[in-house]
């Protein structure tokens, strides 16, 4: 068991939305569970904005606390969970990594293992974006360019829905907080090579956060996670994380969609807006 | 000196206190006063988390720029408040988390759940923070219900052996969206109980009932991601017991465990004694008045 490896640690397991990450979640799953994986039950635990979690370890009403305090809490808080549990925390995220006003960031890196930043042409992010948010791609354009963009936004100051303010950034600021000056290893996989080389993907993946599986046993994970296994899963059973019953959140998991689905002007502001990342990640 | 009743309990304070109900008493079952809080606790079955101690009969909580808190043999609580905070926030913090330790070390259970009462009997709407407990308190209150208790309520089996529950005081807090949506007069916007959230304190002191009242439904609220129509079912026993734990409040700060013993007793009882039902609530496409309707069919 994978996680048995590294007790009282942490892999995050990092992307702007609609990148990669879930799909990464359900293989690590499959890993840990001899080829079997049911995405209603992920082995995977959670992700940082959860409230719920930040509650029972905090003993505070979140909702009581100005979003500001909360985020300046987070880094104790799951400092706390890696150092009480007896295995590997692996632990989502969409927050772009920032500053805290006090100088920390919400990632405790003492605690921490390593992370995986999952990276997706945003000009496919787009589409699957609107369709998972329910949004026009108009909208979500828009979101991807903007730095202050939110995910779980609570507007007036409110601070009451299950997650916490997710401050993910722009789309290239999201990919650039993650890949420059982060204290602890930060393994880049993009989503283009989970598809289309899944295995050496998933191989180099797994040898960098220093897992021990041979290649059969990754091999019958992908195998598991294929993008059909999942959607066929989610046609059957639901999907528990989805935003809403009736939008497929395995929508088409492919590359190049972007071409049938954005009109010239909205990729000319994604490309004009995040060239440089683009052209760094080979994108352009 | 101030004298209040809350939770069940004469609460001598040092500070003024206007959520809880003023009352008159000679003896105090707790106090609350200003003073030096300690930096560690020790003793048997410590449990050290980021933000606070805990052991069997003392809690120490520190919530940064607010208050640091001490509550100790369900007797006393000491506030250090912070020089940049101010009292409402103090107050605030106290009234949930410092209180819950405080029943605890005195042995009751404190649900999290909002209640009125009907047919003299008690309904509750226990979930987790967020699922709407008070939204749905503050709607049925329009409609004319006879409103109990906001957020908390102490559970308890009487001499009778019937499960009984205690207010904790007479204040609803809703959200300013939630004030927005109920849309009535009836509720304002003059008490904010933190200075910049924006969520208000609405007072009901003429209509305050101290009296313990035998408990007679629990609709537990759940939030579903699915758009659509609320559902509601009644709960089989096994499943009953399952849920109710989950709707204990603070159920992490019972340090003691002859406490958790006599916790799985009251809901034992309540499991045999109310009727419980699940309350699927869509996150988007509901509102609150759907809820009510849905659930006054039940009530």
């Amino acid at each position: 068991m994978l996680k048995k490896l590294y007790p009282h640690k942490i892999l995050w397991l990092a992307s702007y939305p609609k990148s990669g990450n879930t799909w990464f979640r359900a293989f690590l799953s499959a890993l840990m569970n001899d080829g079997e994986v049911a995405i209603n039950k992920l082995e995977t635990d959670g992700i940082i904005s959860a409230r719920e979690t930040f509650d029972v370890v905090s003993d505070i009403d979140s909702m009581d606390l100005y979003d500001e305090e909360a985020k300046l809490m987070v880094n104790n808080i799951y400092t706390h969970i890696a150092q009480s549990s007896d295995s590997l925390r692996i632990i989502k995220t969409h927050d772009a990594y920032l500053t805290e006003k006090n100088g920390t960031s919400i990632f405790p890196s003492e605690v921490t293992h390593c992370a995986f930043y999952f990276i997706r042409n945003p000009l496919d992010v787009a589409g699957s974006l609107a369709s998972h948010m329910r949004l026009s791609i108009e909208e979500c354009v828009n979101i991807m360019c903007d730095n202050n963009a939110t995910l779980a936004t609570q507007k007036n100051n409110l601070n009451k829905n299950k997650q916490f303010r997710v401050n993910m950034g722009d789309w290239s600021t999201n990919v650039t907080s993650w890949t420059n000056g982060v204290p602890f290893p930060v393994h880049v996989i993009r989503y283009e090579d989970m598809l289309s080389n899944p295995f050496e993907t998933f191989s180099k993946a797994v040898s960098q956060a220093k897992f021990n599986y041979s290649p059969e046993e990754i091999s019958r994970a992908i195998k598991a996670t294929s993008f059909d296994q999942l959607k066929k899963q989610e046609t059957q059973f639901g999907f528990v994380e989805k935003l809403t019953r009736d939008v497929q959140f395995f929508r088409s998991g492919t590359m190049g969609n972007w071409e049938k689905e954005l009109s010239p002007v909205q990729i000319t502001k994604i490309m004009q807006t995040h060239g440089d990342v683009m052209s760094q990640y080979g994108y352009i | 000196m101030h004298k209040y009743w809350g939770f069940g309990l004469h609460i001598l304070s040092e500070i003024e206190f206007p959520e809880l109900l003023p009352a008159d008493f000679e003896e105090a079952d707790i106090t609350i006063s200003a003073g030096e809080v300690p930096q560690n606790l020790s003793g048997d079955g410590l449990i050290k988390k980021p933000f606070s101690q805990l052991t069997k009969d003392e809690y120490i909580l520190n919530i940064k720029g607010v208050c640091r808190y001490y509550a100790g043999y369900g007797k006393n609580v000491i506030f250090e408040q912070a020089e940049e905070s101010e009292l409402l926030s103090v107050r605030l913090f106290l009234l949930g988390t410092i209180m819950a330790a405080i029943l605890f070390q005195r042995g009751e259970i404190p649900m999290h759940a909002s209640a009125i009462i009907k047919d003299g009997k008690l309904i509750l709407f226990a979930g987790n923070s967020g699922v709407g407990k008070s939204t749905l308190l503050a709607s049925l209150s329009n409609l004319g219900y006879e409103v109990f208790s906001d957020d908390v309520c102490v559970l308890k089996i009487d001499k009778d052996n019937t499960v009984t529950g205690t207010a904790s005081y007479p204040m609803i807090k809703l959200w300013e969206d939630a004030l927005d949506k109920l849309n009535v007069g009836e509720f304002n916007k003059d008490y904010k109980v933190r200075p910049q959230l924006p969520k208000f304190g609405q007072f009901f002191y003429q209509t305050f009932n101290k009296e313990t009242i035998p408990l007679d439904k629990i609709f537990i609220l759940s939030p579903q991601n699915t758009v659509g129509e609320v559902s509601i079912k009644q709960l089989e026993s096994v499943a009953v017991f399952k849920q109710l734990e989950k709707q204990v409040y603070k159920f992490q700060l019972i340090g003691n465990t002859q406490l958790r013993a006599k916790q799985f007793g009251l809901l034992s009882k309540v499991a045999s004694q109310a009727k419980v039902y699940e309350v699927l609530r869509p996150t988007r496409g509901s509102n609150v008045q759907l809820l009510t309707q849905e659930i006054e069919k039940y009530l």
